[in-house]
């Protein structure tokens, strides 16, 4: 029988709030799944009932969902991954979880490949492929039609509401026979609106002569509107989604390339190029604006569809007091973030900061020359500071929700200027103070250096920012 | 089984860890495998991270092998209010997963790095 000198836990206990959290996990999950189930089964009913074939595309997006909650509900009920059981008595090997960081970056570009393959595939439904046929339509012949049924299609939403579609159908003679169209337009889907319908239905009534435009390459093919009409921007919200994959794409890219290999950290010295090196920031005014308006306009896309619903109800006397209650925080938050545009766009006419190192890295216990330059209105400056700032950071998950805990161990006064020339540029000494850490990344847990920044302008945005800084090892080069 | 690291357990940066992994098993590994790694505790969810190992293949039940590692200059063993960092060498026989630890520090003086809250000298 083996012998042992000491044991090692796990560290991993399953106590009553390991239990919690996982059914919470279940529970978050199933909704997820439930979710997607319900708008791929309604999504998939309104296909069958003859409902635009574009809509095909859209199956993608519940599908998303559906996987999602089938592989976290999997994941709670299965509960944390059995490990190889050593004999009774035996320690475990905690170096067995070591994992390559590269995996889980890899792991990142897959998922922003995901959002971009769904973007692009909604977006042809509902952008470029209409946008083809508009373009192409301008040479479809213009043909004589009789409108056999005109009506307005009234369609039971999820949650309550209703939807509405124009639902024409006519008949027209072309080559090879007498055929029948239900498209009014290229974009087909039923959406919220019934009054603009209702003109439109008003003006087919069943057995006037019309003219529709019909395909020469396909005859059966025919609309009603071969016109450009406001709801075709709607094909433009997709393309968010290949936003987010053509920029998360190669950001995830770059990650997986530079995470570091278990075996970069082999022995030896650690090398630091040497010479001045500008520090950036790792989000510009630009950037953080677009950042400002991409969340914005992602969360007031979605909660603008239900005040759309709310202030519709109220207007035809049949108001939902519960749904606008309900609302009332999102909004807020909506507001807010419409603010926060406001402020990043005054934020861009700030000063610009450049900071200079003179060294790419510096060692614990060592000094480096910073030189800082303001471009722009640096007069507007009330006062400037500069800290040089050493913090640990613990990312952990707690239910579904990850958080990230920080605390700083060392924070030293670089520069306290008040208004004056002094502020416009100027170059002060950096010593990052010996028996403190170097920089640390790993996944979950890491020791960060910075100089963080703050111009305070009065009535105006300030000028806030953090410029990472790399901190070696006591006695590494340079 | 047992691992030792000639009764030291204080190491500066790029000095080589030399001791010997022993063992006496039942069955006959498939391998044994002495690994240096460093792990986290703390706060956030554990990070481990494999710097380097030494694999003996079909070793005998009970046997005693040598290693030697030359330790990296970082991460430091450190202890902070949220993130700590803690260095092991383990013995791990395969496939049965049997484990045995020698935890020792890393620093530039052979301690771990105390980080407390903020300094302003």
């Amino acid at each position: 029988m083996a012998g042992f000198n000491f044991s090692v836990g796990s560290g991993e206990g399953q106590g009553a709030a390991g239990c919690f959290g996982r059914i919470f996990q279940a529970g978050f999950f199933s909704v997820f799944l439930g979710m997607g189930l319900l708008f791929f089964v309604l999504l998939l009913r309104s296909i069958l009932q003859g409902e635009p074939k574009t809509l095909v595309f859209f199956l993608l997006l519940p599908l998303v969902f559906v996987v999602v909650g089938a592989a976290g509900l999997y994941s709670a009920i299965r509960g944390p991954k059995p490990k190889p059981a050593p004999e009774s008595g035996l320690s475990e090997a905690l170096s067995s979880k070591a994992t390559d960081p590269r995996k889980g970056a890899w792991f990142m570009v897959l998922f922003f490949a995901v959002f971009l393959a769904v973007g692009l595939a909604v977006s042809y439904a509902l952008l470029f492929r209409p946008a083809l046929k508009l373009v192409k339509a301008r040479h479809w012949a213009p043909t004589a039609c009789t409108i056999l049924s005109s009506d307005v299609g009234r369609h039971s939403g999820s949650k309550g509401g209703s939807t509405y579609s124009i639902d024409i159908t006519y008949e027209y003679e072309a080559p090879g026979g007498i055929y029948r169209s239900g498209d009014y337009d290229f974009m087909g889907a039923s959406s919220s609106g019934y009054d603009g319908k209702a003109d439109v239905v008003k003006r087919y009534p069943p057995g006037i002569r019309a003219t529709c435009y019909v395909n020469p390459e396909d005859p059966r093919e025919a609309v009603l509107n071969r016109d450009f009409q406001a709801e075709y921007l709607i094909g433009l919200f997709p393309l968010l989604f290949v936003f987010v994959g053509l920029v998360g794409m190669p950001w995830a890219y770059r990650k997986a390339r530079q995470a570091s290999h278990p075996s970069d950290l082999r022995a030896g010295t650690i090398v630091a190029a040497r010479g001045p090196v500008e520090l950036k920031v790792p989000a510009g005014p630009v950037a953080k604006l677009f950042g400002a308006i991409l969340v914005a306009a992602f969360w007031n896309g979605i909660v603008s569809v239900f005040v759309w619903q709310m202030v519709e109800g109220w207007r035809h006397g049949h108001p939902d007091a519960c749904l606008t209650l309900f609302m009332i925080p999102f909004v807020a938050v909506g507001l807010g973030l419409i603010g926060l545009i406001g402020y990043q766009f005054l934020a861009l006419f700030n000063p610009r900061l450049h900071v200079t190192l003179s060294e790419q890295a510096v060692p614990l216990g060592s000094s480096a020359d910073l030189e800082w330059r303001f471009s722009g209105s640096a007069s507007r400056i009330e006062r400037l500071t500069m800290t040089l700032e050493g913090r640990e950071e613990a990312t952990y998950r707690r239910g579904t929700s990850t958080s990230t805990d920080k605390h700083v161990f060392c924070s030293v006064e670089l520069v306290a200027l008040p208004a004056g020339s002094a502020v416009a540029s100027g170059r002060t000494r950096v010593e990052v103070p010996a028996g403190t850490a170097p920089t640390f990344e790993a996944s979950n847990n890491k020791i960060l250096w910075s100089v963080k920044v703050h111009a305070d302008i009065p009535r105006w945005p300030d000028v806030i920012e953090e410029f990472p800084l790399r901190v070696l090892p006591a006695g590494g080069a340079p | 089984m047992t691992v030792d690291a000639g009764g030291r357990t204080e190491f500066r940066p790029g000095e080589t860890l030399a001791g010997a992994a022993s063992w006496n098993l039942d069955t006959a590994p498939k391998a044994v495998e002495v690994r240096l790694f460093w792990y986290t505790e703390g706060r956030g969810t554990q990070d481990v991270g494999l710097v380097d190992k030494a694999r003996f293949e079909q070793p005998l039940m009970s046997e005693r092998r040598d290693f030697r590692f030359t330790l990296p200059e970082q991460p430091y063993s450190l202890s902070g209010k949220l993130v700590s960092v803690r260095w092991a060498v383990e013995v791990v026989a395969e496939p049965s997963g049997e484990a045995q630890r020698l935890e020792f520090t890393l620093g530039p003086n052979g301690k771990e790095i105390l980080l407390g809250d903020p300094v302003n000298p």
